[in-house]
This record gives structure tokens, C-alpha cells and sequence, in this order.
């Protein structure tokens, strides 16, 4: 899972408008360019940027939970870890 | 008792006649034991006629598999079913647990895996109700037994025929029969649906010397045409002849038949029919046979354990139809004859057995008198803590349905609970958090009173939202819970306050909360909540102390760590079992069918790993509860998804859309119907069978009272939603 917010810094309110400034602004900047592109085809629209921002939240609590998947009883069917990697806390904060 | 009419070999020769598909299918069983290979052939039959060769084929490779599997006996618990992991837990929840699920799995190798998938879903359903209680108190060992025995008593009687029944009345008929108390034989289900459709249930008892091999004889010798194969078809398993020439002259259908002791059917009190295998069913060489007289019994394939006789023709041997004082008299006679060979206590019995329909009629009448088109109450034999609710998710359904607000029954269901110890936190607004058709202005844990226009609610429930004083502080406020001695307890190195709050909780209060916590978490993840009650939760949620107000102030919060606690403590502190039934809850609660979230999903999926369950049972979890697997992951950050996806997204996803929709839109949204378009009573009714299953009260019984209420509620919600669609047009 992406953490598109965390690749572009645009917040979760953001809008299709302040997501094609940022766009203007890193011409040249082929990463960042991308980057911005894969969130704009999701938070450019209000509906998808709304559940996106709702599974946000589970993602983000989910790698605060990654623990878990190391108990015992535990199965990661998913690779838990590599989708949550984006979504990890961080652990100087 | 069953008649079998063909010998093994003749099974396996019908068989390669029947199915040249099935080459693969017979490959895998060659390696099996014959008498598992002819169980397995004959619960596969039917699958055959029903769905074709493929179907056949698919069912015996499982039920290979399923046998080599449950004879392996040195499985371990992942491999076992849900059921027999759950079977086996119970049985070890005491000291020692390790040897004792050693010795339960060793133990399976004398107990095969009973292959139900044969079975419509319906008497599957009633077999594993049947065995119920066994299942939780007996050991896998006497679980399987169980359904074993369920199986062959279900096996004895013949199919019901039910083609000529609307879906309506199909669905109606099966709702009322799938009534019975929980633990009653599955058997009670197909008999009760016999006697519906106007089948004789009763089987007729066949001289046990007499097997395929001599009736073939019979028939070659001019003995009645006795014809038979392994297994049942979809079409009627007898089809009752109807109007017979009496002109024709005796045939086979009246000669008297050898019964291989001595006598004949003309001396023996047996009718004896002649038997006519329908063409298609028959191997090639039998299909040039003339097709069968109008005095014959058309028997279509049935298991070869199953093969029953049923008295059609009652006076054949004077070639014409009985008149009705001869057949009264001769059933007044076998009647006294029967019942003084009774003994005393055989006696009692009988007469126990009659009046229990007629308390049943009366009981009903009087609900019925109560509760408008609500249906009749039955109790359970297992300790359901609202045994009327049994009763309700399989409801008989009259069609006399009008919504005019009576919530009679709902006050009785309900009148029982108080759950909402909790100050209001809006007096706006029902409260239904848990509801997805509504957003957020109280919870079932701690709602608010109040009524949402045109709703139908009761002072009972009213009276489930009153407020209590709140306490001076939480710990204050835990009361004692005795749902839970088997002493797990979630041991786990907290990281936020609410977990060490969860830590400092006995079990059961802990699991409660932390599961309370979950549903929180998935409604308040879909933003499932009033602004203003939101803003209200965190300005002072649960300062009071009351850990209702402050569950739901964590989440509003997102307070990660607490989740992440939450899971840690339900990973400790509930039972396998209780984790599966903690899915079972949110989907009840929060999902509704074809309207799983982005969210919901992604949610689901995690807990389902991190409760140690994986993505098989949370699929099997999410077939029994809609009826489909379990979507696939969501993938909410790409583009490619959401091109997939886009077209089933709103109003569906969108909890306080569909919350702002008319009433009968929110009702359709509650069964799953669709939002625009004309519906039919059927589809109503199917609906609502759907939705009323995921709340049986027993996919919840491991959980707390309040998981349980919560349920309920949601039944009753359901219940509304059915209602109002079928009072007020659709």
C-alpha cells in the first residue's frame, strides 16, 4: 500500500486543484513527479480520496499492530510487513 | 430402513455408464476402501443429476480428500475444519490441553470426516444444529459420529419434492421446518418438509435379504419391475401415480412379489409398487424398456441406502383407486393396531408427540395475537441467553404482513437487555453506531434514547437506552461476568492507556471491551458518526470514568497504540472460537451484503491473520454470512482499483448516504436488495432469510451479553426492514 501522503506530503483535505500546483512545482523532478501522479489518479477524486483516507487509518494502525503478526497464532497470508512498510511508525518520534 | 438394491459393483458399473466424465473422479477413489468409496459414490449421485458431470467429479475428489484426510489421523489442528477445531477446543478447554487435543486428532482416525457437501444447504444447517451440543460438550470424535448419524437417519427418507412449490413457498416451507428447537434431528427438517408437500415421510420397511440382484430376477421373471440405482435426483424421488385405468388387466404393478421368505407382498402388510427407473437414469441396456404404465411408482435414482418403497396404491389389487372409507378404515386399523403394541412409556411418548404440534399452534396463535405476522417462539435446547430469538431467525411467514409500528415483539425481545447503562450523548438521534444505514449518535454499548422518524420503537427499547449514574471511575464500573471461566486471560505488554486498562480487566470484561473497541473502530473508520457527537466524544468522552464513553473516545481519537493493544489483548484472552465469532459480530454489525467498505475489507483481513485464522476461514466466515468469499485485499491507493471497483461504489459505501435515503431504500439496504426496481415478496423474504441467519444467536454464543445483544438488535432491525418492505409495497 502506498502511503501517498507520506510520498508527496499533501494532506489528507487536498484537493484536485493544490494536487496539480504540486504537480507544476516539481517539473523536472522525475521521482517526486511520479510520486504525485499515483496520488493524484486516487486523491483527485472525492470519493476515492475519501476511502482512501479511511483505509489510511487502518493501515496506519495496522503497522502500529505488525507486532501482533509475530505472536504464535498468528498467519501473515499477506506479507503484512512489506505492505505496511510505508505506514511503520517512526521510531525517533 | 433403506433397501439395498444394488451391490457395490453395480454402483461403480451405474456409475461409469452415467458419468464418463467422471473418469478422474473414479481414478481418485479407486485407492479408497470400498465400503468409503460406496459412501462416497452415493452422497456424490446426486450432485451428478443435479449439476452434471463436473459437479460429480468435483464431489468425489472432495470426498476423497476429505477421507483420506480424516483418516490420516496425525493432522494437526490447522487442518482440521473450523467445526472440528472447534469441537476439539471444547473439548480441551480444561487442564492438560496439549494431550488432550493430541488424543482428540489421534483419535479422528477412527472417525472419517461425515461428507456433507452432498447435502443442500439447508440440512446441512439442520445436521450441524442436530449436533450442536454434541459438538461443544462431546469431543470431535462424537461430533463426527454425530453428524454421521445425522446422516444416515437423513438418508433414510426420501427426497421432498419441491419443484412444484414457488420460491416463495420454498422459502417459506423452509423457514418454518428449519424452526425446530436447536439439537433437534436434522431428520425433523426433511420429514417436516415431506409432510408439507404431502409425501409420506414414513419409510416403509423392506425385507432385508432382498438386494438389487434379486430384483433384477424379479423383473426378468415377470415379478414387478423393480429397478433401481444408487442415489437421488433433483426431480421427485416418487412420483405418486395418479389416475390408473382400472380397466387394465393385473400386471407386475399387482403381482404379488417374491419377498424371498416365504410370502408375498400380498400376504405381507407391505405394499409392494413396481418400481420404474426413469430412462435417462438407466444404463444403456435398460433404455429400450416400455416407459412406465400409469400404475407405476416412478422411482428416480436414489442412494442406494435410500431406496425406499412409499405406498401409493393403497387397493391396487382391485386395479382401481380405493374409495376414501376404505382407506380411512384401513389407516384406523394399522393405527390401532400399532398403538397397542405400545408399551406404556411408548405410549406417553406418542401422545406427547401429538399434543406438541397442538401447544405449538396454540403458542403460536397467541404470539401471532401479540406480535402481528412475528413468529411463533420456540425454545432451545441449548442455553441461548434470549431463546426467543431461535425461534425468530427461522420465522414461519404467513404473507399478512403490514408495518404499522407495533414493536410488540421487539419490546419482548428486548425487554430483557439493559445494555445502555450510559448518559446520552445526544438526545437528537436513535442510536445505531453499529447500524450502517445510520450515522453515529449513541452506541449499543451506551446509546441515547430517542426515536428517528417513522421508526417502529417500543418503550422497551426506550427503556434499553435509559441512562444510569455514571460512576466515579471506571474500575468502579465493571460488573461481574461469569461468561468466561475457562481461564484465559489476555497476558500482553500494554503500550497505551486503554491497554493497560484492558490489562487491569478480568477476562470476559476485557474481551468485551476490547472487541467493543473493534466495532467502534470499523464504524468510526467509515465516519459513522454525527460531527457534533464526535466533537462532544472528544471534548469529554469517558472523563466520567464511564469505559463505554471512553472506548469510543479512543477511536474517535484514532488512537493506534490502542488498537494495536486491543489486538494483543484479543490474541491472549479469547479462544480461537471467540475470535472467529468477533469476525461473525462485525460482520453482522457493520457490513451489509454487497457492501463491504474499502475499509471494512482492509480491517478484516488484518484481524483475521492476526487472530490466527488466515484467509480460508475468514473466506468460509464471509460465505456463511453473504453467501460469496471474501473480497479480495483492498487496494484504495491505486488507480487501477478503483477502475475495477468504481462501478458498485455509492450509495452502497457510503453509510450516511444511504442514512439519508427514504425509509423502504434503507430497508432494502439492510437485506441487500437492490436500491431502485420493483422487488417481489420472494426476494423480500429471501433477503430477509439471508440477513436473519448471520444474526443466529448461536455463531454469537461464545461471545459476552452484550456481543449477544448486540445481535439481536441487529435482528430486530432486520426484521423492520422486512416488514416495512412487505407492508408498505415495494
Amino acid at each position: 500500500m502506498k502511503n501517498h501522503y507520506a510520498r508527496t506530503g499533501l494532506q489528507p483535505d487536498t484537493d484536485a486543484v493544490r494536487i496539480d500546483a504540486a504537480l507544476d512545482g516539481v517539473v523536472g523532478d522525475d521521482e517526486r513527479h511520479e510520486d504525485l501522479e499515483a496520488a493524484r489518479s486516487v486523491l483527485a477524486d472525492p470519493e476515492r480520496a475519501i476511502h482512501y483516507r479511511r483505509a489510511h487509518l487502518h493501515y496506519r494502525a495496522m503497522a502500529e499492530a505488525v507486532d501482533t503478526l509475530d505472536d504464535p497464532i498468528a498467519i501473515d497470508s499477506h506479507r503484512w510487513r512489506e505492505r505496511l512498510v510505508e505506514f511503520l511508525p517512526d521510531e525517533s518520534s | 430402513m433403506s433397501i439395498p438394491l444394488l451391490p457395490s459393483p453395480a454402483i461403480v458399473l451405474l456409475l461409469a455408464a452415467f458419468a464418463p466424465l467422471s473418469a478422474s473422479a473414479q481414478t481418485a477413489i479407486t485407492g479408497l476402501a470400498s465400503s468409503v468409496r460406496d459412501e462416497v459414490v452415493r452422497r456424490c449421485l446426486p450432485m451428478q443429476y443435479r449439476e452434471g458431470a463436473d459437479a460429480y467429479r468435483d464431489c468425489v475428489v472432495a470426498g476423497v480428500t476429505a477421507r483420506e484426510g480424516g483418516t490420516r489421523g496425525s493432522a494437526g489442528l490447522p487442518d482440521l475444519t473450523l467445526d472440528d477445531r472447534y469441537a476439539i477446543e471444547r473439548a480441551c478447554a480444561g487442564a492438560d490441553a496439549a494431550r488432550c487435543m493430541t488424543d482428540q486428532i489421534d483419535a479422528l482416525a477412527t472417525a472419517p470426516d461425515p461428507y456433507l457437501d452432498a447435502l443442500d444447504e439447508d440440512e446441512r444447517y439442520a445436521i450441524r444444529r442436530q449436533c450442536f451440543t454434541v459438538q461443544g460438550e462431546g469431543g470431535v470424535v462424537a461430533y463426527r459420529q454425530c453428524l454421521d448419524d445425522a446422516l444416515v437417519a437423513l438418508d433414510a427418507l426420501p427426497e421432498p419434492d419441491l419443484d412444484s412449490l414457488s420460491l416463495l413457498e420454498r422459502n417459506t416451507l423452509a423457514l418454518r421446518c428449519s424452526a425446530n428447537d436447536a439439537g433437534a434431528p436434522a431428520a425433523d427438517y426433511r420429514r417436516c418438509l415431506l409432510e408439507a408437500t404431502g409425501s409420506d415421510p414414513v419409510v416403509l420397511a423392506a425385507p432385508p435379504a432382498r438386494n438389487a440382484a434379486d430384483t433384477t430376477d424379479d423383473a426378468v421373471a415377470g415379478a414387478p419391475d423393480v429397478t433401481t440405482v444408487a442415489e437421488t435426483a433433483p426431480v421427485p424421488a416418487v412420483v405418486p401415480r395418479t389416475d390408473p385405468d382400472p380397466s387394465r388387466a393385473p400386471d407386475a404393478s399387482t403381482a404379488p412379489l417374491d419377498l424371498g421368505d416365504g410370502t408375498s407382498n400380498a400376504e405381507a402388510a407391505t405394499p409392494v409398487r413396481r418400481l420404474v427407473l426413469p430412462a435417462a437414469a438407466r444404463p444403456d441396456e435398460e433404455t429400450n424398456r416400455a416407459p412406465p404404465a400409469d400404475g407405476d411408482v416412478v422411482i428416480t435414482p436414489q442412494s442406494e441406502a435410500d431406496i425406499e418403497l412409499v405406498d401409493t396404491t393403497s387397493g391396487l389389487e382391485s386395479g382401481g383407486t380405493p374409495d376414501l372409507g376404505e382407506r380411512v378404515a384401513d389407516v384406523r386399523e394399522r393405527l390401532v393396531t400399532t398403538v397397542s403394541a405400545m408399551d406404556q412409556t411408548q405410549r406417553i411418548v406418542l401422545a406427547a408427540a401429538l399434543a406438541l404440534p397442538l401447544l405449538l399452534l396454540g403458542l403460536w396463535a397467541a404470539t401471532r395475537g401479540r406480535a402481528g405476522a412475528r413468529a411463533p417462539l420456540t425454545e432451545p435446547r441449548h442455553p441461548i441467553r434470549n431463546p426467543d430469538l431461535v425461534g425468530r431467525v427461522s420465522p414461519g411467514f404467513d404473507g399478512d404482513h403490514t408495518f404499522d409500528g407495533d414493536d410488540t415483539a421487539s419490546e419482548h425481545f428486548l425487554g430483557d437487555l439493559d445494555l445502555d447503562d450510559l448518559p446520552p450523548v445526544s438526545a437528537a438521534h436513535e442510536p445505531s453506531p453499529m447500524d450502517p444505514t445510520e450515522p453515529d449518535t449513541g452506541t449499543a454499548l451506551g446509546s441515547s434514547p430517542g426515536s428517528s422518524p417513522g421508526s417502529s420503537r417500543g418503550p422497551a427499547r426506550a427503556a434499553m437506552h435509559r441512562p444510569s449514574p455514571a460512576p466515579a471511575n471506571a474500575e468502579a464500573d465493571i460488573p461481574a461476568d461469569d461468561t468466561d471461566s475457562r481461564g484465559y486471560a489476555p497476558v500482553f505488554v500494554p503500550r497505551s492507556s486503554f491497554g493497560r486498562r484492558l490489562l487491569g480487566e478480568q477476562s470476559p470484561l476485557a474481551r468485551e471491551y476490547a472487541t467493543e473497541f473493534l466495532i467502534y473502530w470499523m464504524a468510526y473508520g467509515d465516519e459513522r458518526y454525527e460531527p457534533e457527537v464526535r466533537a462532544a466524544l472528544l471534548h469529554d468522552g469517558g472523563v466520567d470514568g464511564d469505559p463505554h464513553e471512553l472506548i469510543k473516545r479512543h477511536v474517535l481519537e484514532e488512537d493506534t497504540v490502542a488498537f494495536a493493544d486491543v489486538v494483543r489483548s484479543l490474541q491472549n484472552g479469547a479462544r480461537e472460537v471467540q475470535r472467529v465469532q468477533i469476525l461473525d459480530l462485525l460482520m453482522v454489525l457493520l457490513i451489509s451484503e454487497r457492501a463491504m467498505t474499502p475499509a471494512q475489507n482492509t480491517l478484516l483481513h488484518f484481524l483475521a491473520d492476526a487472530f490466527g485464522l488466515g484467509p480460508s476461514t475468514l473466506d468460509q466466515r464471509h460465505e456463511e454470512a453473504f453467501g460469496t468469499p471474501m473480497p479480495a485485499l483492498a487496494r484504495t491507493d491505486l488507480a487501477a482499483w478503483w477502475d475495477r471497483v468504481e462501478s458498485d461504489l455509492p450509495p452502497r459505501w457510503d453509510a450516511r448516504g444511504i442514512a439519508e435515503l427514504d425509509e423502504r431504500a434503507q430497508a432494502r439496504f439492510r437485506l441487500g436488495l437492490p436500491l431502485d426496481g420493483d422487488l417481489g415478496e420472494s426476494e423480500i423474504v429471501e433477503g430477509f432469510r439471508r440477513a436473519a441467519r448471520r444474526c443466529h444467536p448461536h455463531r454469537f454464543d461464545e461471545l459476552g451479553e452484550r456481543e449477544r445483544a448486540l445481535a439481536e438488535r441487529q435482528f430486530v432491525k432486520f426484521e423492520d426492514a422486512r416488514d416495512r418492505l412487505l407492508g408498505e409495497g415495494r
